[in-house]
């Protein structure tokens, strides 16, 4: 195959790759290390609740 | 309660997107390489595919901010993702990694990579946050 022709295969990949890490990434839930050390739960005062992942 | 980041600003109504608008931008300059200026590499054939492709993710990019459709707005950041990761491919395998052109597309093709990764995950993730902590865990 040509560069080119390298090149839009490798475009597309991208695309199909993002598309099915998309379709894995979690809904509804996530893996209990993440929800431990990536989630700041603040609940004494609703003004300033912030969940930063 | 805040989950995410999210501009605080709206323009016409709309979320500011600023880093989507910069991505835009620069792919519309791709499109005025390949087709305008045609100063592009590789063959006239490949320039087509990847105006094309370029050209659907400022669709995507722009159309996704004016209806307000995420889902839109999310495949405009995964094809310029394709569009940058296309030219930056061509441009080490033609011209070589020393040129400027693979460097420029990868950092284009990282950012819309976490632009995407960011969007994903705001979508994804905010409802469990947000029932996760009306449940007090």
């Amino acid at each position: 195959m040509s560069d080119s022709q390298w090149s839009l295969v490798i475009g597309l990949l991208v695309v199909i790759i993002m598309r099915v890490l998309d379709s894995l990434l979690p809904k509804g839930y996530m893996l209990k290390w993440i929800q431990k050390y990536f989630v700041k739960i603040d609940d004494d005062d609703d003004d300033k609740d912030e969940l930063t992942p | 309660m805040a989950v995410g980041v999210e501009v605080p600003y709206e323009f016409m109504g709309r979320r500011m997107r600023p880093f989507s608008l910069a991505l835009m931008l620069s792919t519309i300059v791709v499109v005025y390489q390949y087709e305008i200026i045609e100063q592009g590499p590789g063959p006239h054939g490949f320039d087509v595919a990847e105006t094309v492709f370029a050209s659907a993710a400022i669709f995507g990019l722009f159309f996704g901010w004016l209806l307000k459709n995420d889902d839109l707005h999310e495949w405009g950041l995964i094809l310029a993702a394709g569009v940058w990761a296309m030219r930056m491919s061509l441009y080490w395998l033609d011209v070589g990694p020393a040129s400027i052109g693979v460097w420029l597309s990868l950092s284009w093709f990282i950012g819309a990579v976490g632009a995407w990764l960011l969007e994903a995950f705001d979508h994804r993730w905010r409802f469990h946050l947000e029932s996760m902590r009306a449940a007090g865990e």
